[in-house]
């Protein structure tokens, strides 16, 4: 009874969204579509995406993008001093000329005086080749593109607002939102309110009726009134959306994404694994107030909410829930944390929780440093697009990667219990999950890879192309066989077994990202210069750990005697 | 055979059927697949194939012989081979695990196969333009000599129009489709040829590679046609391989299932 009151908070506070805004003013705002990247989405997310880029986070002091960026377009003068523009590097602001110390965020205003230096030093930097930039130069160069973008948004509406001719210098402004489609057809433009202008009087009666719907908005909010603000644009919205047809753009995706942006599932979730791990930790430390339980549930209301990000993606989308990087941290995740729990269910297990706390963790963490690079919800080119055999592969092998990497958490803990008590039971319970586990990710690996194979044979004529890619798959499987076969042969025992599964985890990292850091082949889709140096660090970290723990284990279990814990 | 043939030939053969056999090879050619990415990625993949992965013996510093991975994986095959003789255990508890090396073995002996048999071709046409004959190219579609060996194929194919797709106000191709006419003996039919959707016709198959345009409205289609009696052969092995794995690993859980251990018992 107790459990399920709980069961039913956690739920409401993970599906409740902070910002309820449909009833709002802002409703009409953020449900403004846009095209971009050759998708039509809700401004919210475009919102959201810029915000993140510039300042890393979703959101502006407890406003939402949305009301921050309809800040930025209807009263620009009023946001020179949020603080938005994420500087990583102290030594940029130095070099400005600007006051400043250590990593934070800066206001519009405070950046200003030293803005015609960042303009200097991008332009010297941005002939260089990429090899040739350091960090502080990529750190310039980012630190220009986002005030450059913020400066187009300060005019994006501007002109409409004055109900003058845009200025010449805006109308070709990129990076400004296309909301207003010029004709209804498929291959017809969508053009900023700006670059609308510029069309003059060409333009069909319908789409200056709208422009006329924009500019008494904007001057609505600029004014306070924010009903009429609400009204003006949802008369814009519903034009544009007879013009297009119920086909064009569904209006169900749109209100979907835009409580998915609100709900943040996947920033939910990975709070709730947090919390299960804490929970863990003092069950652990306390084993009188039976608190494991209660982390077992943090981290099921945790799947829930990570579940539902997956389904409302898939629907947004009409595709399956694996298409790119992002989403192959998000499913990896999802996925260590259900084998957890199905793990710590079966088996009456805390240690489920514990690899499923941490999968679900680390991998969210991953996605959402790497969503800040830009929408998640890319389009898909033309090889990638609609193929079971391509979907069911990558759906496949990331099932694999993440019984691999959990068997490698499990290994982890094997090697930890070895080093507390040689002769320790526990372990033999430990090394049976993680056997479960890497039996799993090789099966699942395999099959993946096959199905790929199959894939390309169907698409290319070939079975094998010995694409990086395609070889850290066959890796992965070769070092899971070898595993398997050693232990049968007998040349390895329990702290080999949990030795070769990180071993198993730095194959699992090295066929997933490691080889877009080669920079070769059909799968390498692009990826940064700071994820290459975590990667790095990771496998040199836990090289390391295996180099300390494992002799020191085998010493250990020379000196008990135990001659079985080899 | 007498009974002392058989032992004689058991104790040739027995070593290969060796599990430290299966680790070695295994070890081996999981260095070589790391050796051969690392230097795909200095050199190509062109490159990285003749030196690493179709290669029996690599020549290090020009003197030292390793061995390539075509000789690490023809240990392997006959490793298996002889494990499926000498030392499978042959009970049906274990058929899923059984399965699944008979799948692995006709995977690496349908892969050898089609490495020796399966020919590729390009065939480039201009929209209107009509061809049988398709040019020899390697395994990754590059030519392979200035003088490339032609082949008639049994089929002519006429390239009536090309059509590509972008995401709307991107360059990201959406589609990429060729219409040709195809003409078999006597008889003539439309095909459409386009990304994931190949033509097939006996044992050539035509995939849409690529395209170009010569800036004046005029387009050409690339088409890659490959020639693979042994097609059907790693699909074969890839059922055996799914179904192994399933019946093992239902297996498995209907066992764990039976014996769930007490609660609480496994905590560290």
């Amino acid at each position: 009874m107790k459990r399920s009151i709980f069961l039913a908070l956690l739920a409401s506070w993970l599906l409740s969204s902070a910002v309820l805004s449909a009833a709002t003013h802002l409703g009409p705002f953020q449900r403004l579509v846009v095209l971009e990247e050759g998708r039509k989405k809700p401004l919210d997310t475009f919102a959201r995406n810029l915000l993140k880029q510039f300042s890393g986070r979703a959101s502006l002091a407890g406003m939402s993008a949305s009301a921050w960026l309809a800040r930025v377009f209807f009263t620009p003068e009023k946001t020179f001093d949020d603080k938005i523009f994420l500087v990583n590097q102290p030594d940029v602001l130095a070099a400005m000329g600007v006051e400043g110390e250590g990593r934070g965020r800066f206001s519009f205003s405070r950046l200003r005086p030293g803005l015609g230096r960042l303009h200097e030093l991008a332009f010297q930097y941005a002939n260089l080749q990429d090899s040739g930039k350091g960090r502080f130069e990529n750190e310039t160069l980012r630190l220009f593109y986002n005030v450059s973008a913020y400066y187009n948004l300060l005019e994006a509406f501007r002109s409409i607002q004055a109900g003058s001719a845009a200025h010449p210098d805006r109308q070709s402004a990129s990076g400004l939102p296309a909301i207003v489609p010029l004709g209804g057809g498929p291959g017809e433009p969508w053009l900023s309110p700006a670059q609308v202008l510029a069309h003059g009087a060409s333009l069909p009666a319908t789409v200056q009726r709208e422009i006329s719907l924009l500019a008494q908005a904007s001057r609505a909010y600029a004014t306070g009134r924010k009903n009429d603000f609400g009204q003006a644009l949802t008369a814009f919205n519903r034009s544009v959306q007879v013009r297009l047809g119920p086909q064009a753009v569904r209006s169900s995706k749109i209100s979907m994404e835009i409580y998915y942006n609100h709900i943040d599932p996947f920033f939910k979730a990975e709070l709730a694994y947090g919390l299960a791990l804490l929970i863990l930790l003092l069950s652990m430390a306390l084993p009188r107030f039976r608190l494991d339980r209660l982390s077992a549930l943090c981290l099921l209301g945790g799947s829930l909410a990570h579940t539902f990000g997956l389904i409302a993606r898939m629907l947004i989308m009409n595709r399956p829930p694996v298409t790119n990087l992002y989403e192959t941290f998000v499913f990896v995740a999802w996925t260590g944390v259900v084998m957890g729990l199905l793990m710590a269910w079966w088996q009456k297990t805390e240690l489920g929780i514990l690899a499923g706390g941490i999968a679900g963790i680390v991998f969210l963490a991953i996605a959402g440093r790497y969503s800040l690079d830009g929408d998640t919800l890319g389009m898909l080119a033309a090889v990638l697009d609609s193929n079971l055999w391509l979907t069911t592969h990558v759906v496949t092998i990331s099932l694999g990667y993440a019984g691999c990497v959990v068997a490698g958490i499990f290994g982890h803990v094997v090697i930890i219990q070895k080093l507390l008590d040689p002769r320790s039971t526990a372990a033999a319970g430990t090394t049976r999950l993680l056997y479960a586990a890497l039996a799993f990710g090789l099966a699942f690996t395999s099959i993946g890879t096959v199905m790929g194979g199959i894939w390309a044979d169907q698409s290319w004529g070939r079975f094998w192309g010995w694409d990086p890619k395609e070889n850290g798959a066959l890796l992965i499987i070769i070092w899971c066989a070898i595993l398997f076969h050693a232990r049968l042969a007998g040349w390895i025992g329990q702290i080999g077994l949990a030795a070769g599964s990180i071993g198993a985890i730095i194959a699992v990292v090295m066929a997933w990202f490691g080889v877009n850091l080669l920079g070769v082949g059909l799968h390498a889709y692009g990826f940064t210069t700071g994820a290459a140096r975590g990667l790095l660090a990771f496998v040199g970290g836990e090289l390391l750990f295996l180099a300390v723990a494992v002799p020191l284990c085998k010493k250990n279990a020379a000196e008990s005697g135990g001659n079985k814990a080899q | 055979m007498t009974e002392n043939k058989k032992r004689t030939i058991s104790r040739l053969f027995r070593p290969l059927a060796s599990l430290k056999l299966t680790v070695i090879a295994l070890l081996l050619m999981a260095a070589l697949v790391i050796a051969g990415t690392v230097y795909q990625a200095a050199n190509g993949l062109y490159a990285a194939q003749e030196k690493f992965f179709a290669s029996w013996i690599i020549w290090l510093f020009g003197i030292l012989p390793l061995p390539g991975l075509l000789l690490a994986a023809t240990l392997l095959f006959l490793n298996l081979l002889a494990a499926t003789i000498f030392r499978l255990p042959y009970h049906w508890r274990q058929g899923g695990l059984l399965l699944v090396h008979y799948g692995l073995l006709l995977l690496m002996g349908g892969g050898f196969f089609i490495a020796l048999t399966a020919q590729e071709y390009s065939l480039t046409l201009r929209e209107g333009e009509s061809s049988r004959l398709a040019l020899r190219v390697d395994e990754q579609g590059i030519q392979i000599d200035r003088r490339p060996e032609k082949v008639v194929l049994p089929v002519g194919i006429k390239l009536l129009d090309f059509e590509k797709s972008m995401h709307p106000g991107t360059g990201i191709p959406r589609s990429f489709t060729s219409r040709v006419e195809i003409t078999t003996g006597r008889t003539k039919r439309m095909a459409v040829i386009s990304m994931n959707r190949p033509l097939r016709y006996r044992e050539y198959t035509f995939y849409q590679s690529s395209y170009s345009e010569d800036g004046m409205g005029g387009e050409s289609s690339t088409f890659s046609v490959v020639s693979n009696t042994g097609r059907w052969l790693p699909y074969i092995a890839s059922a055996m391989l799914f179904l192994g794995l399933a019946v093992h690993f239902l297996g498995m859980l209907a066992a764990a299932l039976k014996k769930s251990r007490p609660r609480g018992s496994e905590m560290p």
